[in-house]
């Protein structure tokens, strides 16, 4: 495939009003349920997926795309205007932007945000295609040993997923595999683990475990408390968008928080939150007023929103390229997939290019669509933030039971998803990691198969399967990013014990102001 | 973090590992072989539950060293809100209760019922929420699942009435 041709594909299929539909729904979706606190890309997802399952499939994708594209910009609303950052990645908009909303210059910080969500959006949209068809090039070359080498970069998401705690995030993806792997051995096809039980002899619902895992767990896990979003901005619905010399300071932090946002996403396990903590270190050594980062800088704001939402492209690159998912959003989106008979793999987008240009469509309509209502929004949004938490759980509840049963339409699937609530809640509770444990129901399961049959095709033995040349370069780049992150690792805990530090002496200094929650 | 339910969450990854253990040696080898079999990721899996949970509960009891800090990694509660971690838990069993009622009861019936039930679990006490939301999302969700999206959703003691009306078909 040549370089321009997904962004033609892409950009062709735009001439679809269907798309265009799925796009605006998928968008506005997005802004609200990004401007709820505590409302993510994967929780969106998990509400949403069951509606994919009828879509055809690259409406589904650009769909789900949308949706990242809607919650990227909608978390920042309540992060500047309420202090509340909606994901840990919104943590240091709510340092800068909350510090300038608090000077009165909360419509700044919109329109900075605003301009660098949308820009590092849409500028990450030509980075994801100049890295994933290469990407797809390799895929002919690939046999199972090779896919084995690629789930190994999968393994190395589970680490990196396994929040701060890595025993209990080791914990949990050896729980989410071991569960996955329940079913039919792909060797010898034996039952594994069924108990005799008829209805799991060929596996459990790996889309009702991953919806329990990530999304109802969440959701129980909210119910422990009641309380109400309140907004407390009075001001920002006369905020007025900031003029062009206030926004150019921090134009060259959104170019870097873009570029360090794409390459970042793409690193399995990373995402948004190191690609924000990243960038804005960056900014912050590059800055001519480095003393500003922390107290309301615009460069702040600027690069760490165009990270978040150019990690939503880096994503894609190791999602849609190799058919490895790198977070809990992009485990939904190839759930939704897999359930529309597409098989997660390298081979998937080589043989399916319409849903890489379905993705590329969805964020540039989404972007596109927010640069042309994205503000107006914004103040809209302010409403959704008063909207009766205890109802939107309940509903929220609801609505995703009735889609795990309307995957197969079978109660044992709700009942999955419920146990795996259960699950998730304690794990969310007490530190274990419910993203590491539903990226290994989805990886493991491939990482088996493709080992064993792998070393079956090599005569059984570890060193022919290791040293074929395309497995032993995969293997010996994982090791070094292992070794890297496992680096990078050590310096993000301690940025965001800092900055958590300097969050917590913002809101006590202000809860002792008795103007916020 | 409470460190005693830590202790006890961390125990029972631990059995749930040893659990795996104990059912992985039962799988049978099957007639093909290779290096790693049908029983390694689980002896795996279940070896680093298992080592993992007692790893933890010993850094809580303090055995065979000096006791680990407890390390508050958990999802925490917003600050100054009570919070009630029964009331997460009568929510699971009511969305249990949902689960296994969805069949007997159907969907019409066990939707609002569910809704009610958890609204009111919620502090919702005025009618419009208790009874009127339930309904309306009751019968807006089964007209988009059922006729829109071609979902088959349970009607429980509603079939016969419905399938006179002519509204099923089957």
């Amino acid at each position: 495939m040549e370089l321009l041709s997904p962004l033609l594909g892409g950009i062709g299929l735009l001439g679809d009003p269907l798309v265009w539909v799925a796009v605006l729904a998928g968008t506005v979706f997005g802004v609200i349920a990004g401007a709820m606190p505590g409302i993510g890309t994967t929780l969106a997802y998990g509400l949403v997926l069951p509606f994919t399952f009828v879509m055809p499939p690259v409406i589904g994708v650009a769909f789900l795309l949308a949706i990242s594209v809607g919650v990227g910009y909608g978390n920042s609303i309540p992060a500047i205007l309420m202090g509340i950052p909606g994901n840990p990645a919104a943590i240091l908009t709510v340092i800068d932007g909350h510090a300038l909303h608090k000077r009165g210059e909360g419509g700044v910080a919109l329109g900075i945000s605003f301009v660098a969500a949308l820009g590092g959006q849409l500028v990450s949209i030509p980075l994801f295609v100049v890295m994933v068809v290469p990407l797809m090039a390799l895929a002919y070359h690939f046999s199972f040993p090779e896919i084995f080498g690629l789930y190994c970069f999968g393994f190395l998401a589970l680490i990196s997923l396994a929040a701060d705690n890595l025993v209990k995030g080791l914990m949990s993806a050896a729980l989410g595999i071991a569960i996955g792997l329940v079913g039919l051995d792909p060797i010898n096809m034996v039952t594994r683990l069924d108990f005799g039980w008829r209805e799991i002899r060929s596996g459990i619902e790996d889309v009702a475990l991953v919806i329990g895992l990530l999304a109802l767990s969440e959701l129980f896990r909210s119910a422990r408390q009641v309380f109400s979003w309140q907004d407390h901005s009075g001001e920002a619905r006369g905020a007025r968008f900031p003029a062009f010399a206030r926004i150019r300071p921090a134009i060259p932090a959104m170019g870097t928080g873009t570029l360090v946002g794409t390459l970042v996403g793409a690193i399995p396990g990373a995402g948004a939150t190191p690609a924000a903590m990243i960038s804005y270190q960056v900014a912050r050594m590059l800055s001519k007023q480095p003393e500003t980062f922390g107290k309301g800088s615009v460069e702040g704001i600027g690069a760490n929103e165009a990270a978040q939402n150019a990690s939503n492209s880096g994503e894609l690159i190791p999602t849609l390229g190799l058919g490895i998912p790198v977070s809990g959003s992009m485990v939904l989106l190839l759930a939704a997939l897999t359930v529309q008979g597409f098989v997660p793999g390298p081979l998937m987008v080589t043989n399916a290019p319409e849903l890489l240009f379905a993705a590329i469509a969805g964020l540039m309509a989404a972007t596109l669509f927010l640069l042309a209502t994205g503000w107006f929004m914004a103040r809209l949004m302010l409403k959704a933030v008063s909207l009766d938490r205890q109802l939107v759980i309940v509903v929220a509840i609801t609505l995703t039971l009735i889609g795990v049963y309307a995957i197969n339409t079978k109660v044992l699937d709700v009942m999955v998803a419920i146990s795996a609530g259960v699950l998730g809640y304690f794990m969310l509770r007490y530190g274990y990691s419910a993203p590491a444990a539903a990226l290994g129901v989805f990886v493991g399961k491939e990482f088996e198969r493709s080992l064993r049959i792998g070393l079956n095709m090599n005569d059984n033995s570890f060193v022919e399967f290791a040293t074929r040349p395309i497995t032993a370069a995969i293997l010996l780049v994982a090791l070094g990013v292992l070794i890297w992150g496992a680096w990078r690792r050590v310096l993000m805990q301690r940025r965001l014990a800092e900055a958590r530090a300097r969050d917590e002496t913002q809101v006590n200094g202000t809860n002792s102001q008795g103007s916020t929650i | 973090m409470d460190r005693r339910i830590d202790l006890i969450v961390a125990l029972a990854m631990a059995l749930i590992g040893l659990g795996i253990i104990w059912a992985a040696s039962g799988i049978k080898s099957g007639m093909m072989r290779d290096p790693i079999g049908p029983r390694m990721a689980f002896y795996i899996c279940g070896g680093m539950l298992a080592s993992g949970g007692f790893w933890i509960a010993a850094g809580h009891l303090g055995i065979g060293r000096k006791r680990r800090a407890a390390t508050d990694d958990g999802v925490a509660d917003e600050r100054g809100i009570p919070a009630s971690a029964a009331r997460a838990f009568a929510l699971m069993a009511g969305a249990a209760a949902f689960g296994l009622a969805l069949k007997p009861a159907g969907f019409l019936i066990a939707t609002p019922l569910f809704m009610a039930f958890a609204l009111v679990l919620l502090g919702k006490r005025d009618i419009a929420s208790v009874v009127f939301v339930p309904v309306v999302f009751t019968v807006s969700a089964f007209l988009v699942f059922s006729s829109a999206l071609g979902v088959r959703l349970p009607l429980g003691p509603l079939t016969e009435p419905f399938r006179t009306l002519g509204w099923v078909t089957l």
